[in-house]
């Protein structure tokens, strides 16, 4: 079994991941009892690559299981070394059909439009009042009116 | 795709859409299959469920049926589960109608699909009759896959060297006697207890004409008749010199214009002054002399020719101050202090982005004041009020001037609104909700006559805005609403899915689909 091991740099939730390859190994061991989703792995490593493990490693791909992992945690026993990962759909799948993919959005970076409701929003309690005064009105004199009964 | 509808008795709708009629050869005989079926019966269902046996319908062309026997059973798997109706159809005068046999035997099955119901009609002598699907074989779409739907009734197998009947397509059928019954009648309803009340579900909407046009409603022309074009009352612009000549008139000892007056109005010559009064307007007009009645008299004054007199206000432009959905109801808040009229609140979502406008017309004789609040020239609001400062020319007309302005300042006291316009709670989080459920102050009370005149002479609106607090580069961590279809690969940035169908996803397990959708529901970064 084949694991390329990785520094990834991006957050977790990012589809398309930057990553640094460290090394790669072959003829890994799986732990028994361990599933395809959250591997553990047994494996014994040269000094340089525990160096690079232990400083950068965060991240490694199974070629056979064809799935990129995030390492959850790592363990060590009389010179070997078990890394537990646990799968990252969202990278793994992303270039599997998932980009492909339509779907309806309800929020987005670049896509959006703010005039539907944000439940987000936060407001000060302090609201702003503004005055704007019409430019005319009526007459700030006055004409004195008289009104009669049958006239000119 | 062809399709095919019968409209039912009861408005509802008997609808069929078959995929691509295909030919093909087996043997020597020149065939069809249907390849895909959207069998959309659930009337039909329906119709019989209602029914129990000994019960009739009675079809629209006169015709009925009673069904005769209602028997359950499976065809092998839990996909073929059937329901048999045995059925007796009769012509409108009571004789058995259909030549073969006496009995109708009408077989649905279940659950093929959510869209299928395969239904047809075999006599008790396996005589071919047809109801709506084929006898034959269909290809339809059973959960992603093309399936095979062969005729079981009929032998109990699947071969298809074992169907000899046509087709179900209507141009196809020689034999239309039962067609002719059974697709162009639907019984009326059987009252058996137990109804759905109210109006059947159908399929519908989305189908407006989005006619969003709008007419512009101009301000009313000005009468063109007038009291003072009729005559029977004058007005007159007076100076202070001019009131003074006049009250000298009226109340010196051998006044001739008192006399004249005497003579006219023998109860009491004061009747005609219909009423003295300051307008806040600066009216124009010839210059002339006061007659009253018809007593001409040598005080000068300006002679006005017009009652209704036009006051142009002018307009502002209400724009968007944050350009988002807080620059509306319930965040916006506007309340317009009218002249003459009192305060006045306008709705954010009548006249944001708009030009407010506001004209007035005058009626110099009673005072009586209309205002139009015009949006985008359009009037959209009216008010109205008095301008009339009345002056006293008698004791009577002081007390009553006196107790209506008491009145009026009682009605006039400024007070709270009991809240602002709220909107729907969901929409807004708890911040906002405490912000717009404010108490939206009133500026101003009645404002009219005396009053009125005292006040402020042009309109001043007040605008009551939430302020926003929004971090720096929130849309990065957030993003904005979205509500837009789009592929997720062309996508940038923090998004949010409300929906999706996950599939066409190579090789993905279960849990991890799960697991999938929540990550794009809650939030992700696509690049």
């Amino acid at each position: 079994m084949q694991i390329i091991f990785y520094k990834n740099k991006s957050p977790k939730n990012k589809a398309v991941k930057e990553l640094d390859q460290l090394f790669v190994r072959s003829n890994v061991i799986l732990k028994d009892d361990c599933n395809m989703l959250n591997p553990s792995l047994q494996l014994r490593l040269s000094n340089t690559e525990l160096d690079k493990l232990y400083k950068n490693a965060n991240y490694f791909y199974i070629t056979e299981f064809r799935r990129y992992y995030f390492m959850t945690d790592t363990v060590f026993h009389n010179g070997f070394v078990e890394i537990n990962g646990h799968v990252d759909v969202l990278r793994t799948y992303y270039n599997r059909g998932l980009s492909e993919l339509y779907c309806v959005t309800r929020r987005q970076e670049n896509r959006y439009n703010t005039y539907l409701n944000d439940s987000e929003f936060l407001c000060y309690n302090s609201p702003i009042v503004v005055q704007k005064a019409f430019p005319s009105g009526f007459s700030s004199g006055y004409s004195p009116v008289l009104i009669v009964s049958g006239g000119a | 795709m062809n399709g095919y509808k019968w409209k039912l008795k009861n408005n509802k709708t008997l609808f069929f859409q078959f995929g691509n009629l295909v030919e093909r050869t087996v043997v020597s005989n020149k065939e069809y299959y249907i390849d895909n079926v959207d069998f959309r019966s659930n009337n039909i269902l329906e119709l019989f469920d209602k029914l129990a046996v000994g019960e009739q319908a009675v079809f629209n062309n006169g015709y009925y049926f009673k069904i005769d026997k209602i028997t359950s059973g499976s065809a092998g798997s839990p996909l073929h589960d059937y329901k048999q109706y045995d059925i007796r159809i009769y012509d409108n005068l009571g004789n058995l109608s259909h030549r073969e046999s006496s009995i109708i035997r009408i077989v649905v099955y279940d659950d093929w699909t959510d869209k299928f119901g395969s239904i047809y009609v075999a006599n008790n002598n396996g005589v071919k009759c047809y109801l709506a699907t084929c006898n034959r074989t269909y290809y339809i779409n059973h959960n992603g896959q093309t399936v095979l739907i062969n005729d079981y009734s009929r032998n109990g197998t699947l071969s298809l060297t074992s169907q000899n009947f046509p087709l179900v397509l209507p141009e196809l059928v020689t034999d239309r006697t039962f067609f002719d019954v059974l697709f162009l009648v639907i019984p009326n309803e059987v009252d058996r207890g137990g109804k759905d009340v109210g109006e059947p579900s159908i399929i519908g909407g989305q189908n407006g004409d989005l006619d969003d046009t709008t007419d512009i409603i101009p301000i009313p022309d000005i009468p063109t008749l007038s009291l003072i074009d009729c005559g029977m009352v004058s007005a007159y612009k007076m100076t202070a010199s001019g009131l003074k000549a006049l009250a000298n008139e009226l109340w010196s000892d051998n006044s001739e214009l008192l006399e004249n007056l005497k003579k006219m109005f023998l109860d009491n010559p004061m009747e005609s002054i219909m009423s003295l009064s300051l307008i806040p307007l600066n009216l124009t007009g010839k210059e002339g002399t006061v007659q009253i009645g018809n007593y001409p008299t040598e005080i000068g004054c300006t002679v006005l020719n017009q009652q209704y007199i036009t006051v142009d206000c002018g307009s502002i432009n209400i724009s968007l101050y944050w350009g988002n959905s807080l620059d509306y109801d319930p965040y916006t808040k506007f309340e317009l202090y009218l002249p003459m009229v009192g305060g006045m609140k306008l709705s954010a979502d009548e006249i944001m982005g708009k030009t407010l406008s506001v004209k007035y017309t005058v009626d110099i004789v009673s005072g009586v004041c209309i205002a139009y609040v015009l949006v985008n020239n359009s009037v959209l609001y009216t008010a109205s009020g008095n301008c009339m400062l009345q002056l006293p020319i008698t004791g009577r007309d002081a007390s009553n001037l006196y107790s209506s302005i008491v009145r009026l300042g009682a009605s006039a006291i400024p007070t709270l609104a009991s809240g602002g316009t709220i909107g729907t709670g969901e929409l807004i989080s708890s911040g906002l909700q405490i912000l717009s459920s404010k108490p939206h102050a009133t500026h101003s009370g009645v404002m009219s006559g005396n009053s009125g005149v005292l006040n402020v002479k042009y309109p001043v609106l007040t605008i009551n805005r939430v302020k926003q607090s929004l971090p720096e580069n929130f849309y990065k961590f957030k993003g904005y609403t979205s509500n837009i279809t789009e592929k997720i690969g062309d996508l940038f940035g923090y998004t949010e899915i409300e929906y999706i169908r996950l599939e066409n996803i190579d090789g993905i397990t279960d849990s991890e689909l799960s697991e999938l959708e929540n990550i794009l529901k809650t939030g992700f970064i696509v690049q």
